[in-house]
């Protein structure tokens, strides 16, 4: 015996038909149409993870890129900077050893000084070098001016301070994250590089002494510069006594003092003043180089970012991204079928006997 | 006698090739009725059992046939089928609104989209990362604190669907009214008084005998069984008058020609603020029969209903979805409180903020970032001397997905976000001498926050006790975990779908091609007894005329 076919089963189970017929043929166009495999996390919930998870490191290492797009900008400028600084200390440097000669007049030593005072203040300026409203040689106080110069009341400069963090208080430094718990610096240690200079005139009433003397003693600063410290004790008419003392720190100090020993004429203290700013071009040559290597780090590790930024995407589109020639290929199959389904609908429906009658 | 006979015989065939027809007519006028079961017309010849013992004598043996007669109406069913298709159209019905219960969580889950909370949460580190790039700049700190808290709000509003949907499923703490589950009671509770009744109606007519009459009652039980077996899975018990008893487990729901047991859906608080709904079963006055019937309650929309909404970890539920949101937002809150704050890694060194008194000075940060947005209260005082003052205060205890917030005081004022760290020895720095305090460009906390976008979080307290732990995983991940997981489940619903739609079509074919009408069958049947008619009324008009004959011969 046959099985019956009840005519609303049969209508039934072909509708049925047409909408799976439909649905997949909709959910491929879908897929074509958004070139997504993966729309919804039912789709694949696997791969769904893998996805959001490549997604955290692709926004983790974009952001370590921007990061080190930020701090090569700095240490760019920086780099300027203390190639500026190189150039002033030669000029300086020039100027001494002409000087240190002993055959110029003083007025020539005059003009030497003219020329070395312009030289201190462009180096002053170099020391509030800003980047993005930061003062880059203040350690953290960026805020605050690196370096301010007060004069005395003969115009005669008494001042020249550091400002900033402390180079040797390792809160001085900034750092900007360029990996998982890699940090780099990007700022150079401001009082190191330039150095400072103060000096105090004090008068006493009574005497210990009644010889005028000036004694300079050279020693090494804690942050490893030349520090000159000058002391003259001049016994005065009245009986009083006058002591005036200078610290000479670094490249600040040296280049004041060579000022007032051109100005005094003073061979010796002008030679001496070589040997600070040799001292100051190797630290500025060595925090160079210590930046340079940094610089160049950055370069690798961007490197391979968009080494791991280019894997990480293409990982990605495999996940994600339909393959667009295997769902086109799929789509023509699931109209076809779906086609066919409407011309086998459409014809088994339209079968009956009362044609026939 | 014979012919007089005869014409009886051919009036009765005439008769019973009229009720054939009807029952074809019947059959044909609900091709489309859904439940309906095909009638069919059994005939039967009549013999009249002569009491003389001539059964010898051909002509006396004719005279014995009286012809044909409707020996009874059938209709077509099939009761295993009948009984298989309501437990498969149960588990179908379950699957089918647990689907739709899925995707609607899964559309608030999906973070594959451009503009979910993961998408918040890159925006946020990337804030980090600018603040500590510029740790004093007004507009660093502004943008972070916007971050934070459209991140704030990517959880709130998850949150608040998810209770949302929660609610329109099973209403909320107070009572079920307006949620689905209640329409589905009511309905489940009508169709069992329109059970009662058709079964004292059957009862009447006397179903059992597959009248005709009957037969259309039989369908209309069918069919409300058919509706109450996609509202929740019932015991269905056919009785040999045709009538049919109704339980859930061994609950009795239907006897005979009445209900029983009604159901009914309550709603209660748990500890943790969480509405439960208990499930009873309880008599014409609402007093409790069988109280929390949930376990008995395992298919059909209400059992999909009352699943998604349950606890069990092996559904997909909705508290387990909110519950994975709520720790991951306190998570989240405590990591960022604990480096605004608190010291970390126990070295002693103190999270700094800016002061603004004419110049920017750094100090010791106190607000939190993170705050439970229902815990933020506004005081204000007055002064002798008139002068009010307003505070605002708020606390991080209990933050969950629906209420974390930034604490206003620190919108307010950006500065107050701890960039800069101090370690021990600079702190006590600048406790004694001030010094430190212009180093408004230290970014070591900020450095710190940036680690947060790669730690993984374990097990630890903030200082109000909050405990942050998610299973040594990274906030992205334990989100991309919540994720995957609602993705599998749905993925797994959406398969058990199409396995109990295509066994509940199979089993719907089955039973329509059994009980179903074919068209061509009653139209093949239609021509049948139309000529059966022709015949009898030919058979009619010859005896009409052979009796005239013998009238003229009489003449």
């Amino acid at each position: 015996m046959t099985t019956r076919i009840s005519t609303m089963g049969a209508s039934n189970v072909l509708t049925e038909y047409l909408l799976n017929s439909a649905s997949k043929y909709n959910k491929l166009s879908v897929e074509a149409a958004s070139g997504k495999k993966v729309s919804k996390p039912s789709d694949d919930p696997t791969a769904t993870v893998n996805i959001l998870k490549t997604n955290s490191s692709l926004s983790k290492l974009s952001a370590y890129s921007d990061n080190i797009k930020s701090a090569k900008n700095e240490l760019d400028v920086l780099d300027s900077t203390l190639s500026s600084l190189n150039d002033s200390i030669q000029n300086a440097t020039d100027l001494a050893t002409q000087a240190a000669n002993g055959t110029y007049s003083q007025s020539d030593l005059d003009n030497m000084k003219t020329q070395v005072d312009s030289i201190l203040q462009s180096v002053v300026s170099l020391s509030n070098t800003q980047y993005n409203d930061k003062y880059i040689f203040s350690g953290t106080a960026t805020d605050t001016t690196s370096y301010g110069v007060t004069y005395d009341t003969q115009g005669n400069i008494s001042n020249i301070g550091y400002w900033g963090t402390l180079t040797n208080d390792a809160g001085y430094q900034r750092d900007a994250t360029i990996s998982d718990g890699v940090t780099v610096p990007v700022n150079a240690a401001g009082d190191k590089l330039y150095g400072s200079y103060f000096s105090m005139t004090t008068t006493t009433p009574t005497t210990t002494t009644d010889v005028t003397t000036t004694t300079t003693t050279t020693t090494t600063s804690g942050t490893g510069q030349t520090k000159t410290t000058i002391t003259s004790i001049t016994v005065n008419d009245d009986g009083t006594t006058t002591t005036a003392t200078e610290v000479g720190e670094g490249l600040m100090g040296t280049l004041v003092m060579l000022s007032q020993s051109l100005a005094k004429g003073d061979t010796g203290g002008i030679s001496a003043s070589l040997d600070g700013l040799s001292n100051s071009l190797d630290t500025v040559s060595a925090t160079r180089a210590q930046f340079a290597s940094i610089s160049n780090r950055l370069d690798l590790t961007q490197s391979s970012i968009d080494n791991a930024t280019t894997q990480l995407t293409s990982y990605k589109s495999n996940l994600q991204d339909a393959d667009l020639s295997q769902v086109l290929t799929e789509l023509a199959s699931a109209k076809l079928a779906l086609e066919a389904t409407y011309q086998v609908t459409s014809s088994t429906l339209g079968l009956s006997l009362l044609k026939y009658m | 006698m014979t012919l007089i006979s005869c014409l009886g015989m051919a009036k009765q065939a005439l008769a019973v090739n009229e009720a054939a027809i009807t029952a074809v007519s019947n059959n044909i006028s609900n091709v489309d009725t859904p439940g309906y079961s095909k009638l069919r017309v059994n005939l039967a010849s009549v013999v009249i059992k002569s009491s003389s013992s001539t059964a010898n004598n051909v002509i006396t043996g004719v005279n014995s046939l009286s012809g044909v007669e409707v020996s009874s109406i059938s209709r077509y069913s099939n009761t295993y089928l009948q009984s298989s298709y309501w437990g498969a159209n149960s588990d179908s019905s379950y699957m089918n609104e647990y689907s739709n219960i899925a995707s609607n969580i899964e559309s608030l889950t999906n973070e594959l989209q451009d503009s979910g909370l993961s998408t918040a949460l890159s925006n946020f580190y990337s804030s980090i990362d600018a603040l500590a790039a510029a740790p004093n700049d007004a507009t660093a700190r502004g943008n972070y604190l916007t971050a934070a808290q459209n991140v704030c709000t990517m959880f709130n509003s998850t949150g608040a669907s998810l209770s949302d949907i929660k609610e329109s499923l099973v209403g909320n703490g107070d009572s079920t009214d307006g949620s689905e589950l209640s329409s589905s009671v009511d309905q489940v509770n009508g169709l069992l008084d329109q059970l009662a009744n058709i079964n004292s109606s059957i009862i009447k007519t006397g179903g059992a005998t597959n009248s005709a009459s009957s037969s259309g009652l039989l369908d209309q039980r069918d069919s409300l069984v058919t509706q109450l077996s996609s509202l929740m899975n019932v015991n269905v018990t056919q009785n040999a008058n045709g009538t049919v008893g109704i339980s859930l487990g061994n609950d009795a729901l239907v006897s005979s020609s009445s209900v029983v047991g009604y159901l009914n859906a309550a709603n209660s608080v748990d500890i943790s603020g969480n509405t439960v709904t208990t499930m009873n079963i309880v008599d014409k006055k609402g007093t409790t029969i069988y109280p929390d019937v949930n376990d008995s309650i395992t298919s059909g929309s209400i059992g999909a209903i009352l699943d998604s909404c349950g606890t069990n970890s092996d559904n997909l539920t909705i508290s387990n979805v909110t519950k994975g949101l709520d720790t991951l937002a306190q998570s989240f809150a405590n990591a960022l409180n604990i480096v605004q704050r608190d010291d970390p890694d126990g070295d002693g060194s103190v999270p700094m903020c800016i002061t603004t008194d004419g110049t920017n000075t750094l100090s010791p940060a106190s607000e939190l970032i993170a705050v439970n947005k229902n815990s933020i209260t506004t005081t204000t005082t007055t002064s002798t001397t008139g002068q009010t003052t307003t505070t605002i205060s708020s606390s991080s205890a209990g933050i969950t997905a629906a209420d974390i917030a930034i604490n206003p005081n620190v919108v307010a004022f950006p500065n107050k976000i701890a960039a800069a760290r101090l370690s021990a020895s600079e702190y006590q720095d600048w406790l004694a001498t001030g010094e430190h305090s212009q180093d408004t460009g230290n970014n070591k906390n900020a450095t710190i926050l940036q680690t947060l976008r790669t730690a993984k979080l374990t097990q630890a307290y903030d200082s109000d006790y909050n405990i942050t732990d998610l299973g040594n995983n990274t906030i992205d991940g334990y989100l991309a975990n919540i994720v995957g997981n609602v993705g599998t489940k749905t993925e797994n619903i959406n398969t058990s779908l199409t396995t109990q739609t295509s066994v509940v079509a199979s089993i719907k074919s089955q039973l329509s091609s059994e009980t179903g009408v074919n068209l061509d069958e009653e139209l093949t049947d239609l021509i049948k007894y139309q000529r059966a008619y022709e015949a009898s009324a030919r058979i009619f008009s010859t005896c009409s005329s052979i009796l005239q004959e013998l009238v003229m011969l009489g003449k």
